[in-house]
């Protein structure tokens, strides 16, 4: 599905010989090989390319939380950069403006070892790992197969786990795959409108929900993020309608954990917004500058956000694992009605939620 | 590239100085100029009392020119100073006719360079004409820090289009120290009635560089979220009132202008700040305590400040204080919902 949107892919020399680059050449119909151009295509931020490239920096790096907030300690695995959908809130489009394309990392499997060897150095410690933060987990897994890639090792391994997060529904590769222990199948969510409007090229709510019932079907965990929740006209009804879509295609004992997070944003993102997304309404909000220089709505209207979700996700069933992406301890207590303190305190709530669905 | 160009420079230092005609000298901004929103009262002055110290340098035109016979490569101002004294011959260096124009560029920008700063506009022009003659890659990397400019192929697109898209208004705003580069970016994106629009409070009202960016963000902000254009939201008589109004001064009348539009843009904040103010308020302390909350509520502690002599003087305050009626009432002014 998504092969049809790479226009061309660009081969950085002596990357065109490792596995992942021969499987994705092998499937794209138009290839060059040739070095990256300079710093073009910033407007479409080169989603029709693929750049196929050797990674220098280190795979496996902690989520870059702030210390005004709280952070679940979540661990990236970092096999690309950028993604094919095109949400106008994606925080992506001024981490990568000036690195265009669709990044593949394609020494992956060099590196598999360095990555495999930092979970095995603290087997009491459980390692939540997940390669959606700054590409979609699964949008390009039917030319990378990193599922095939990833999803053994980390089977076999009982301090760890991998989230593959996506907004797709291009499961093939997990349900292929023999594996399923620690494994979790995880869909970002939103309202009916929010999905259909903001999240260019992604999966229809139902194809979301239709995919995360296959995985559960098939023997996933699965989890789901609420992350980025917009306040727009009649979100209370918008966001309830998702839960309730939830309700019809899930089994609420095998989540592991639903995350919660308002829009956030660094203020250089919104001209590129603004020129990317003209039509969009997710800059209407009323945003304060948070503690960590990101524009964040105004804390009442944040609060109310949380508690409304949780209310009514509480409803569906009590036992969902949530929690809130970097918000304060005080934001905790007043809409989730409990905190986990600190970064810690909520590393160990998650861990936890692991050790108790994966036995 | 320097050591040639100073080798020239000494070329173009051995061309004596010959009388020409002011009129045969085209005095409109040529392709070599590179002064704007300039005052040439104080150079009329100087030259008044001791002369003229440096000749201006011309070029030929070409052929057409009719009476006009030269180009202004460097000297503008003066020439300029020197019409406005009555003079009718000057003494002026005339470069050789195959001397380059990218030639000419340089000796301008670098006699300028050494005696004087450049306003934004003038960086602008300077860049825009260096363009037309050097690779962008080499202006951006050689040139731009002359200007005290990063080396940003960015910011060079910007004060490009201040010199080629902006409009007389904008730009004497600009020259004048009246609208900050910052503010020219924003309005660089919207389309000249708008721009016009904008520019007629910048230059009645004396905002300070922060509050123009915040003034055209939030007008802009407004006009998707209220559904209504620009123009009619600056013409908004809530806005032109404030600038009417005779009782304030310059810089109330920037801060009650700010104010407005932001209770509109975030109204729950700034009905928020205004309960916490009247929670405050109501609890009538006396001179020397202040209670302020955190900016825009996110940090969780409020901010209590005393005013005392001694450890006494603190300790009755702190007494006073602990006896207050509805000091435990004190609370998040939102309540239970928004």
């Amino acid at each position: 599905m998504v092969n049809c949107h790479i226009k061309r892919t660009l081969v950085e020399e002596g990357s065109e010989k490792s596995s992942i680059s021969r499987r994705i050449l092998g499937r794209v119909p138009h290839t060059s090989l040739a070095e990256p151009p300079g710093l073009t295509a910033q407007d479409s931020m080169g989603k029709d390319t693929l750049h196929l490239l050797s990674y220098k920096g280190e795979f496996l790096k902690p989520c870059p939380g702030t210390k005004e907030y709280i952070c679940c300690g979540y661990q990236i695995l970092n096999v690309a950069t950028n993604c094919p959908l095109d949400c106008s809130y994606c925080i992506l489009q001024s981490y990568f403006l000036r690195q265009p394309y669709l990044r593949i990392h394609v020494n992956l499997e060099e590196n598999l070892g360095a990555i495999l060897a930092f979970i095995d150095r603290a087997p009491e410690q459980i390692v939540r790992v997940g390669t959606g933060e700054f590409a979609d987990s699964l949008a390009l897994d039917p030319l990378t197969r990193w599922t095939d890639i990833l999803m053994g090792p980390f089977s076999e391994r009982k301090n760890a786990v991998l989230e593959f997060k996506t907004k797709t529904n291009q499961i093939d590769g997990l349900i292929s795959s023999p594996y399923r222990d620690r494994i979790i199948a995880s869909w970002s969510l939103n309202s009916p409108l929010i999905s259909a409007t903001e999240e260019k090229g992604a999966a229809t709510l139902k194809q979301r929900l239709e995919a995360a019932r296959r995985c559960q079907a098939e023997g996933f965990a699965v989890s789901f993020h609420f992350d980025p929740l917009i306040p727009h006209k009649g979100w209370r009804e918008g966001y309830l309608r998702t839960i309730d879509l939830m309700d019809r295609y899930l089994k609420p004992n095998g989540i592991i954990w639903i995350s919660m997070g308002s829009l956030r944003f660094m203020p250089d993102l919104k001209p590129i917004i603004r020129k990317r997304h003209p039509g969009t309404a997710i800059l209407d909000g009323e945003f304060v500058t948070g503690l960590d220089g990101k524009a964040r709505y105004f804390k009442p209207i944040r609060i109310e956000l949380y508690q409304f979700m949780r209310q009514n996700l509480e409803k569906w069933h009590s036992d969902l694992g949530l929690y809130l992406c970097m918000e304060s301890d005080e934001i905790w207590g007043k809409s989730m009605g409990w905190s986990p303190g600190d970064s810690k305190g909520l590393k160990g709530f998650l861990d936890d939620r692991v050790v108790r669905i994966f036995k | 590239m320097t050591q040639v160009l100073y080798m020239d420079r000494l070329k173009t230092a051995d061309i004596l100085p010959q009388p020409v005609n002011l009129n045969q000298i085209d005095d409109s901004p040529g392709p070599y100029c590179m002064s704007y929103g300039f005052d040439t009262a104080p150079l009329v002055g100087s030259i008044r009392r001791i002369g003229l110290t440096n000749s201006p340098i011309l070029a030929r035109k070409g052929e057409g020119g009719g009476e006009i016979e030269f180009v202004v490569v460097a000297g503008f101002r003066r020439i300029k100073a020197l019409k406005a004294l009555g003079e009718t011959h000057i003494p002026c260096r005339i470069l050789p006719p195959e001397t380059l124009p990218r030639k000419c560029l340089l000796i301008n920008l670098y006699e300028n360079l050494t005696i004087r700063d450049f306003n934004p506009v003038e960086k602008g022009m300077a860049l825009a004409r260096l363009l037309e003659w050097v690779p962008a890659e080499e202006v951006v990397k050689t040139f731009m820090p002359l200007f005290d400019l990063p080396s940003h192929e960015e910011t060079l697109h910007v004060f490009v289009q201040i010199e080629t898209e902006l409009e007389r208004q904008a730009k004497d705003l600009i020259a004048s120290g009246d609208l900050s580069t910052k503010a020219a970016k924003l309005l660089l994106e919207m389309d000249s009635a708008v721009r016009e629009g904008f520019c007629r409070y910048f230059s009645i009202i004396k905002f300070s560089k922060n509050q123009q960016v915040q003034f055209i963000g939030i007008i802009d902000d407004l006009s998707r979220i209220e559904d209504n254009a620009i123009v009619r939201l600056l013409d908004d008589p809530e806005l032109t009132d404030i600038c009417d109004n005779e009782q304030m001064n310059n810089p109330q009348k920037a801060r009650a202008l700010i104010a407005l539009l932001r209770s509109r843009r975030l109204p729950h904040l700034v009905k928020a700040e205004k309960g916490f103010r009247r929670m405050v308020e109501k609890l009538a302390l006396p001179p020397g305590y202040q209670i302020t909350p955190p900016p825009f509520f996110e940090a969780p502690y409020y901010r209590l400040e005393i005013s005392f002599k001694n450890g006494k003087d603190l300790m009755d305050k702190l007494l006073i204080l602990i006896k207050k009626e509805g000091l435990v009432t004190l609370e998040d002014p939102w309540g239970k919902s928004l």
